[in-house]
């Protein structure tokens, strides 16, 4: 056998007693060297420029978790790491439940999630869930926060989530299993093997997890039992002299089993069936080294994401319900890197996304299709020594909304060395998905129709030629103009760095939305139902401030404490409001008074503060190390949303009616969130760790279902390695 | 069905207090009134699914000048100004009935409202329009709650051609402060009006 057992500090290596492990020890602790090594060189970040750039030299607001963070927290997905970083912050989808993200205080919809620079599709009513993701194989997560459209396209308009996965560094078996409350198993299994030129990388995940209940006495459950299984897999031919091939893939498979209480006809049934999600990519790519100073990248990325959901009833086992989903992606593209001198670097690249989707949502089965080619050109420019300005510009030509130009310019300056100034201004975008184009849901239970812009004009046309039609609230011939939702942002910011025990950093931005995206009622028929479509509608704005300090105390403890501060406003709202023409109720008297402009809290679900204080343990020579995280988030709105979790419908906050949240509205309260985890390195290879999230056991059934209450876990660790190759 | 009315002058207070020899007291023609729980065609109950049964599918009319329900039986008649059935509101014009009621919505404070706005736009019940129409609530479709939008004030020129502001302040019995659609009666109006009848526009 070539394993030998991996230790996991020099301490250990010491230690040993068995000779013919010595020397491999020996091979581990250099190996230890080269990562750390590495870890220095491990600053570096490829999804804010897509070229190799060092942290501390980017002009835009970025930021890093390292695998090392992941570990030390004990968090098994993706929602559960991003959760506690500064200026982040968790948020349920529409129906209440799952988790996606909010950058600077926009949408889940308008961040990028990205594996190996690729972007993940399927998206529940825009927001991507996050728990499909799986922090096993991942090396690092990179956040660029801001437009990145300059890069990415539509989508990167509040900013980018790129995931890396681990890469074949040596020989390497690792096998790890999670349990913890709520019977939840996570078990993974990855291997690392590198033979001659080529070298593999696998990676396999289960979870399941019997789910959660907040109200018992309800038939079913708040989160149903689910599964999951993630696998993902990396081959790399280095042909030398700069060429190197890749070939990767990725599969996730989940299921839930649902169980419901649901009203039909007049009566009271059960029903229950398997929700079903699947998910999968594959990605060829080709490394070209063209010259010293030129090399080009390309590929195809396809994608594809499946849902299937069905309900029986019972007894009798009769369908009660169907829905599919079918979307794909695929994407041709190549990129060009040239640095003719030191204080120059150029990228430009080109590419075509084409996407389809299918489901019974939109009406009938035929898929959609749109197609988007797009071209980009960077500069990377060091005029100075102190100075670094990144310039950029980024077109995309779509079939269906035409064609979009995002601009970005940012600027590093060192003003000594300690600190440095920040300062970027981008434009962003994000194209009308298929649903706002498509979308045909006629709801039974109300009389209510929702339509995508691209069916008005033949859906009026059928109403009017029935003779149902009987009042139209909009021009049907004005829905055809849907346009992408439009950003441009300005972040401005500081940061200092002592090199040994102090890391600060401010950073102020300002993100102003235009085109937004609303429902708009269309028509009215006969029989009172109103039909509704999309338009850009709303202007908004996000500003704030995001703040981090860290400490690092000898003997690698770490403190570290961050957060933000956000004002995110309707315009029109907070216009109308300044002009005195939004009222309140006085639940009492039933009075109307109108409201002052301080009284306008802002959009949905923002707190004004959010935050994170952080202590983290884990000394180089000891075997021990530890993490306690303590995040808040201050009171904030919720919006009304058709929908129920469990028939309990779900709680709005416009409780006088006024339409906008003002500050005699309900409020989610602000709530802490602690988490803690300790681990412990045994010998030969062997890691243990035991933890709680949410160790306070903060539950808000009614307005924050989602939230589980405290779980704790044990993990259990084997490594299995074999001496560097190289 | 019983109305408890509160009606009292505005100028009551001042009557009292402040009158000196040279004044003579002034009648007031402008009267406040607030009606409690008008019924709207309440249903007798409602079944699992929450569709309501028992209902008699007839307006409540109502007239303002001495703030008096009338009866059915003079639907046909001038004798009404105003009409309620669960969240439709009819006036006494066009389809809705032989009178000349028109009315228009208007965003404001009941109490700023010194006089019908400048801006006016009286109406009639026309085919498909009514004069009110569903601007003065909003309808959350999840909490199934009807909810009268706070600075809705509805102005109206009677049958006599007197004007009226009225402001609705609660759409459930006995108004709960936060109504519950499964626990609260729907279908019950309180609102509040100024009467003038002197037949200017001005409210004081």
């Amino acid at each position: 056998m070539g394993y030998f057992t991996k230790s996991w500090s020099r301490k250990f290596a010491v230690g040993m007693k068995k000779t013919g492990w010595v020397t491999a020890l020996l091979f581990c602790a250099l190996d230890l060297v080269s990562q750390a090594d590495s870890l220095s060189l491990g600053e570096v970040l490829i999804s804010a420029t897509r070229t190799q750039r060092a942290l501390a030299s980017l002009p835009m607001p970025v930021q890093l978790i390292r695998e090392r963070e992941i570990r030390m927290t004990g968090a098994s997905r993706l929602q559960d790491i991003l959760a506690e970083q500064p200026g982040l912050t968790v948020v349920p989808q529409v129906n209440g439940l799952g988790s996606g993200i909010q950058f600077q205080g926009l949408n889940p919809d308008y961040t990028m999630i990205m594996v190996d620079g690729e972007p993940l599709i399927g998206r529940y009513t825009g927001s991507l869930e996050l728990s499909r993701l799986a922090l096993g194989n991942i090396r690092q997560i990179e956040l660029v926060k801001g437009p990145s459209s300059s890069l990415y396209g539509s989508e990167a308009m509040a900013g980018v989530v790129n995931l890396l996965t681990k890469t074949c560094d040596y020989d390497k078996i690792q096998g790890e299993l999670r349990y913890g409350s709520m019977n939840t198993w996570d078990g993974s299994l990855e291997g690392h093997y590198r033979v001659g030129k080529l070298s593999l990388s696998g990676f396999a995940n289960h979870y399941r997890s019997s789910g959660f209940d907040h109200f018992p006495d309800i038939y079913g459950q708040t989160v149903a039992p689910f599964n999951n299984t993630s696998l993902h897999g990396k081959a790399q031919i280095d042909l030398g002299r700069g060429h190197v091939l890749t070939l990767s893939a990725r599969s996730f498979r989940e299921v839930q089993d649902n169980h419901y209480q649901v009203l039909t006809g007049g009566d009271s049934i059960r029903v229950s069936g398997n929700a079903y999600v699947r998910d999968r990519s594959v990605n060829p790519r080709a490394k070209w080294k063209l010259g010293p100073s030129m090399f080009l990248q390309t590929g195809f990325y396809y994608t594809d994401y499946h849902t299937n959901t069905r309900l029986f009833s019972y007894p009798n086992d009769k369908l009660y319900y169907t829905d599919t989903f079918d979307q794909s992606f695929m994407r041709p593209d190549v990129l060009f890197h040239w640095k003719p001198t030191k204080a120059h670097q150029w990228v430009a690249g080109w590419g075509m996304n084409r996407e389809l989707v299918a489901t019974s949502r939109y009406g009938d089965a035929a898929g959609k299709s749109q197609t988007t080619w797009y071209a980009l050109l960077q500069h990377e420019w060091k005029p100075l020594g102190s100075l670094e300005i990144v310039s950029g510009i980024r077109i995309d030509e779509n079939s269906v909304y035409g064609s979009q130009w995002s601009p970005k310019l940012a600027a590093l300056y060192r003003i000594s060395n300690r600190w440095s100034a920040k300062a970027s201004y981008g434009k962003g975008f994000r194209a009308p998905d298929f649903r706002y184009l498509y979308l045909n849901f006629h709801n039974t239970a109300a009389p209510y129709t929702v339509l995508g812009t691209e069916q008005v004009e033949a859906q009026m046309r059928e109403l009017e030629a029935s003779g149902e039609l009987q009042q139209l609230l909009a021009d049907p011939s004005d829905a055809h103009h849907l346009d992408a939702e439009r950003s441009s942002a300005v972040n401005a910011g500081l940061c200092y760095d002592d090199g040994s025990h102090w890391k600060m950093e401010l950073n102020f931005f300002r993100n102003d939305l235009s085109g937004l995206i609303e429902s708009i009622p269309l028509a009215v028929t006969n029989d009172r139902r109103t039909y509704f479509t999309y338009a850009n509608l709303k202007s908004a704005y996000t500003q704030g401030l995001e703040y981090s300090v860290s400490f690092d105390w000898k003997n690698g403890l770490r403190f570290s404490l961050s957060g933000q501060v956000l004002d995110a406003r309707d315009v029109e709202m907070f216009n109308a409001v300044k002009a005195g023409e939004v009222y309140g109720r006085d639940p009492i008297t039933k009075a109307s008074y109108r409201l002052r402009a301080n009284d306008y809290f802002g959009l949905y679900n923002r707190s004004r503060y959010t935050g994170n204080f952080k202590i983290f343990y884990g000394p180089q020579n000891s075997p021990w190390n530890a993490s306690l995280r303590i995040c808040y988030r201050s009171k904030f709105g919720i919006q009304q949303v058709a929908g129920s979790v469990q028939g309990i419908e779900r709680p709005f906050s416009d409780l006088n009616a006024n339409g906008i949240l003002d500050r005699y509205d309900h409020f989610v309260n602000a709530y802490w969130m602690v988490h803690v985890a300790v681990g412990r390195h045994l010998s030969e290879g062997v890691r243990l760790q035991v933890g709680a999230d949410n160790l306070l056991n903060y539950k808000d059934p009614y307005n924050l279902p989602h939230i589980s209450g405290r779980q704790f876990f044990f993990k259990i660790q084997y490594s299995l390695f074999k001496k560097n190759t190289l | 069905m019983k109305i408890q009315s509160t009606l009292y002058a505005v100028g009551i207070a001042f009557m009292l207090f402040s009158c000196s020899e040279d004044e003579v007291p002034e009648i007031k023609t402008a009267v406040a009134v607030q009606i409690n729980n008008l019924p709207a065609d309440p249903p007798v109950g409602r079944d699992s699914l929450g569709t309501p049964y028992g209902t008699t599918d007839q307006f409540t009319l109502f007239r303002f000048s001495d703030s008096t329900l009338v009866v059915h039986a003079d639907s046909a008649t001038d004798k009404w100004d105003i009409g309620f059935k669960a969240n439709v509101i009819i006036v006494n014009s066009g389809v809705s009935g032989p009178g000349q009621t028109s009315a228009f919505l208007y965003d404001g404070l009941f109490g700023e409202m010194k006089e019908v706005p400048t801006d006016s736009s009286f109406q009639q019940d026309l085919g498909g329009v009514l004069a009110i129409g569903k601007g003065w609530y909003n309808y959350n479709a999840s909490a199934m709650t009807l909810t009268p939008k706070p600075g809705k004030i509805i102005f109206l020129r009677t049958n006599e051609g007197k004007y009226v502001k009225m402001e609705i302040l609660s759409y459930y019995k006995d108004s709960p402060a936060t109504p519950n659609a499964f626990t609260d009666k729907d279908r019950f109006y309180t609102f509040r009006y100024v009467h003038q009848s002197n037949g200017t526009t001005k409210f004081e």
